[in-house]
């Protein structure tokens, strides 16, 4: 038995498909390459892989990362020449490599993500850089929030979420933050941005906003052998 | 980055399932537009999930693509949320390949699977900016085709379509596009390449044609205007698919589909001769694939798409000729594959038990039975050759093994139906639920019983279409009685919608002139008809209205055997004086044995051979 964790980017057009079809993609792709995976216990069994932290749609990413379990063991050049072919255009592999966590899973140890929030505005860098000094120098930073328990939106301060932000313009304007991800303590970019741009006092639809995920951060207890940096 | 992606971005981030608009599925075909001489796209006048389960399109989307110089992509209706945007952002619609707009294609085809697509087909054009009238588009605009079962009788489309493909499309469609090709070399203009083009085998110009009509509304004659054009347009029949392009390699969807697995086509045509049954008739003759192809094609297709599921086309899956021995094979080879096989169309035989049981194990799931009518006799009229006796025993071994839930399917509105008929559906519930009750004793509990009626819509070149069709009141008494009647505890009932069938009656048999309701119900906004949430059965009325057509004359009124019907342009290679002599032989309660057992003079021989003639025997 062995285990390993895949890196890898969903951009262009891939940012369009579901959580759900993405399982979809990678269980046809493991079974196609006739990979060895392992499947769950019981009636209807599954392969065992799990993503590290689910991409909103319409999210795209260079920091994407599967976990999953073979029966025998693979070197990651065999796993790479088998699975690149077989994924859609946008799902590209960064890499593959063992991975030997016991019974934690990278779901668990995942802490924290950066974010990439570009759109365009007639606002100059001057201008959005003293909004974002207002922006965060606010005693509490409120924004409506989908509340886990009950669903609905709610207001609440996310401030204690964020754990970095910067906003520039080399072209468009670009905040760059990296935010409470995983079980612990979770902040999604949404509300951050429609506090920000009811602050800003920008009138930007959500649909001219794109979001890139950059980077995941994991507690100590991962360590990847391959440069896990952003590209 | 042409402009269509850049204002997709825009618009994806805002509609449900936007995995639907953006191709890149595995195994879908990248060529350069710019080196290839003919641009063609394959449109499903239907949402994504609906047309990626559509096996033909993965048929002649390899066949197109597999011809160096051709290029197929495809195309889907939009939803309606998708739709909206795209009109309100200025989004023609667009190829899922290269984001290439419809109206830079050099031509583009329609695929006709059901008569309440027809709106949706108008609308994809429109959405495309393309015009819908034949007759506004100009040579900067791609000719527009259109082929699929619907196209055996073309006429309610004629205004639309440039030219229509009739018959079996793996080598007609991409020897037409090659066509083009050569034309497109020559600066052929779009009407000299369709005078060229309608000699070819299955290809019906309805421009080429004038349609004289008789005082009562009714077609007097058909008269070629153009020299080229032939007095009747045969159908397309390959002789043989064993060697026919199949997919191997088909396109993954993206968006879950409706059916996500593997599919082979067994075999096409039927030898039964039901008299309602359009697909009986115009996929004449019988063509099968060997055990061997077939294997071999499944094999393939699980290993190259690492679907869960196998299923196997045909209209009879047990009328293979070696179907025991294939489906045996099929299950020794999926088991370890972990793979499920289904195998739907099944006759109800011992056989048919032993698989089942050896391929469902512990999951036991409906069951279907299909006698069409409740008595003999409306049997024996449509010339469905199975009997209660056959239905009763096979109901009977399948309690006994386990299974708990029978559906039951009937049509209503049948050629000479009365209410004993459907006291006979009622009668035959009654039956199988006394068999439970002989079988698993008093234990009703888990035993449910789903009985479905459809309503009769007259096909052409069927025997029955020259019959009237039940009016929508009738259809309403008919289900309320049958409502009342199976009123039972365990059975279920259901029932197609009244309305709708009219519809699809008035274009199963239209002529020319309904051109004008399809038009103006399109217009009036109706699209997705096939579809409950978007079907506007006001929008119809109306369309009826504006139209001045007179829906009596399409749906009810019964045609004399000497009417020149619309669709005699096209030779289906079934002769009308069969389908008369089927019909004689209806009024008179006489069936019409198997064509496998010896030929029954349908005229199909007279264009190919019938390989599965008389191997039966009686």
């Amino acid at each position: 038995m062995a285990e390993y964790v895949l890196k890898f980017t969903k951009t262009g057009y891939s940012k369009y498909i579901s959580h759900l079809d993405l399982m979809r993609v990678f269980a046809r792709s493991f079974k196609i390459a006739a990979l060895d995976i392992k499947y769950s216990q019981g009636y209807n069994p599954h392969p065992r892989m799990s993503f590290a932290q689910p991409l909103s749609l319409g999210y795209s990413s260079f920091a994407e990362y599967l976990e999953f379990e073979t029966v025998s063991e693979h070197t990651e050049e065999e796993l790479l020449a088998m699975l690149r072919p077989l994924l859609p255009e946008g799902i590209e592999i960064l890499f593959i490599e063992p991975l030997d966590i016991g019974k934690k899973t990278l779901a668990s140890e995942t802490v924290a993500a950066e974010f990439v929030i570009s759109f365009d505005t007639d606002a100059t860098e001057e201008d959005l850089q003293k909004i974002m000094d207002g922006y965060v120098s606010q005693p509490e930073i409120i924004a409506l929030k989908r509340m886990k328990k009950t669903k609905r939106l709610e207001e609440t301060d996310i401030k204690d979420k964020i754990r970095e932000i910067s906003v520039s313009k080399p072209d468009q304007a670009v905040i760059r933050c990296v935010l409470d991800q995983g079980s612990g303590s979770n902040l999604s970019p949404e509300p951050l941005i429609q506090s920000f741009m009811k602050y800003a006092d920008l009138d930007v639809p959500r649909w001219d906003v794109e979001v890139t995920r950059r980077r995941l951060f994991f507690t100590d207890r991962i360590q990847f052998q391959h440069i896990d940096n952003p590209l | 980055m042409n402009n269509i992606t850049e204002k997709l971005e825009r618009l994806l981030k805002r509609v449900e399932k936007p995995g639907r608009y953006i191709g890149g599925e595995v195994n879908s075909v990248r060529k350069s537009p710019e080196d290839t001489d003919v641009n063609f796209c394959f449109c499903f006048p239907d949402i994504y999930e609906i047309g990626m389960s559509y096996l033909g399109l993965q048929i002649l989307y390899k066949a197109v693509n597999d011809r160096n110089g051709l290029f197929c992509q495809r195309a889907f209706h939009p939803q309606e949320d998708m739709e909206d945007l795209m009109r309100e952002e200025g989004v023609p619609l667009y190829t899922l390949e290269t984001k290439t707009p419809l109206r830079e294609m050099d031509c583009i085809g329609f695929t006709l699977q059901y008569e309440m697509s027809f709106t949706s087909m108008l609308n994809m054009l429109d959405l495309a900016g393309i015009p819908v009238f034949s007759r506004e588009r100009g040579e900067d605009m791609p000719l527009v085709i259109a082929g699929g079962p619907c196209a055996t009788n073309p006429e309610p489309l004629w205004e639309f379509v440039d030219c229509f493909l009739i018959g079996d499309g793996e080598e007609a469609l991409p020897d037409f596009l090659e066509e083009i090709g050569k034309a497109k070399k020559e600066g052929l203009s779009k009407r000299d390449f369709l005078r060229r083009a309608c000699r070819m085998q299955g290809v019906y110009v309805p421009a080429f044609y004038d349609v004289e009509y008789n005082e009562d509304g009714t077609v007097r004659s058909y008269i070629p205007n153009v020299e080229e054009a032939p007095t009747t347009v045969r159908r397309n029949i390959l002789p043989s698919i064993e060697d026919a392009p199949f997919p191997v390699d088909p396109i993954i969807p993206m968006v879950e589909a409706v059916h996500d697995r593997a599919v082979v086509e067994t075999f096409r045509g039927c030898t039964r001769g039901c008299r309602f049954c359009q697909a009986g008739m115009i996929y004449r003759p019988i063509r099968e694939r060997s055990r061997e192809k077939i294997h071999d094609i499944a094999l393939r297709q699980l290993r190259n798409t690492g679907h869960e599921e196998l299923s196997l086309l045909s209209l009879s899956s047990s009328d293979h000729s070696e179907f025991e021995e294939l489906a045996l094979g099929l299950i020794d080879m999926t088991k370890p594959m972990n793979v499920s096989l289904s195998l739907p169309s099944l006759r109800m035989d011992k056989f048919a038990f032993e698989v089942l049981d050896r391929i469902q194990e512990y999951r036991k799931s409906s069951l279907t039975y299909a006698p069409e009518a409740g008595t003999q006799r409306l049997r024996d009229i449509i010339n469905k050759g199975v009997t209660e006796d056959d239905i009763y025993e096979s109901v009977r071994e399948a309690l006994t093994l386990g299974w708990n839930h029978i559906k039951l399917y009937f049509m209503d509105g049948l050629p000479a139906e009365t209410y004993e008929d459907l006291d006979g559906i009622a009668e035959i519930v009654r039956n199988i639920k006394s068999i439970n009750w002989q079988v698993n004793g008093g234990k009703l509990g888990r035993f449910r019983l789903t009985v479905s009626v459809s309503n009769f819509v007259p096909k052409a070149f069927t025997p029955f279409q020259w019959e009237s069709q039940d009016t929508p009141e009738s259809f309403r008494d008919k289900h309320n009685y049958l409502s009342e009647k199976l009123k039972m505890k365990g059975v279920t009932f259901n029932y197609h919608d009244d309305e709708t069938s009219a519809f699809e009656a008035v274009f199963a048999r239209g002529d020319r002139k309904t051109s004008a309701l399809l038009y103006n119900a399109w217009k009036l906004g109706a699209k997705l008809d096939g579809w409950t949430e978007h079907y506007r059965p006001d929008i119809w009325e109306e369309a009826f209205r504006v139209s001045g057509i007179d829906k009596d004359f399409y749906t009810t009124r019964k045609r004399s055997f000497d009417e020149v019907l619309p669709w005699d342009i096209i030779d289906c290679g079934v002769t009308k004086s069969f389908l008369r002599s089927e019909a004689e032989k209806a009024y008179r309660a006489e069936t019409t044995g198997d064509c496998r057992i010896k030929c029954r003079g349908c005229g199909i021989n007279r264009y190919v051979k019938c390989e599965k003639e008389g191997i039966l025997n009686g």
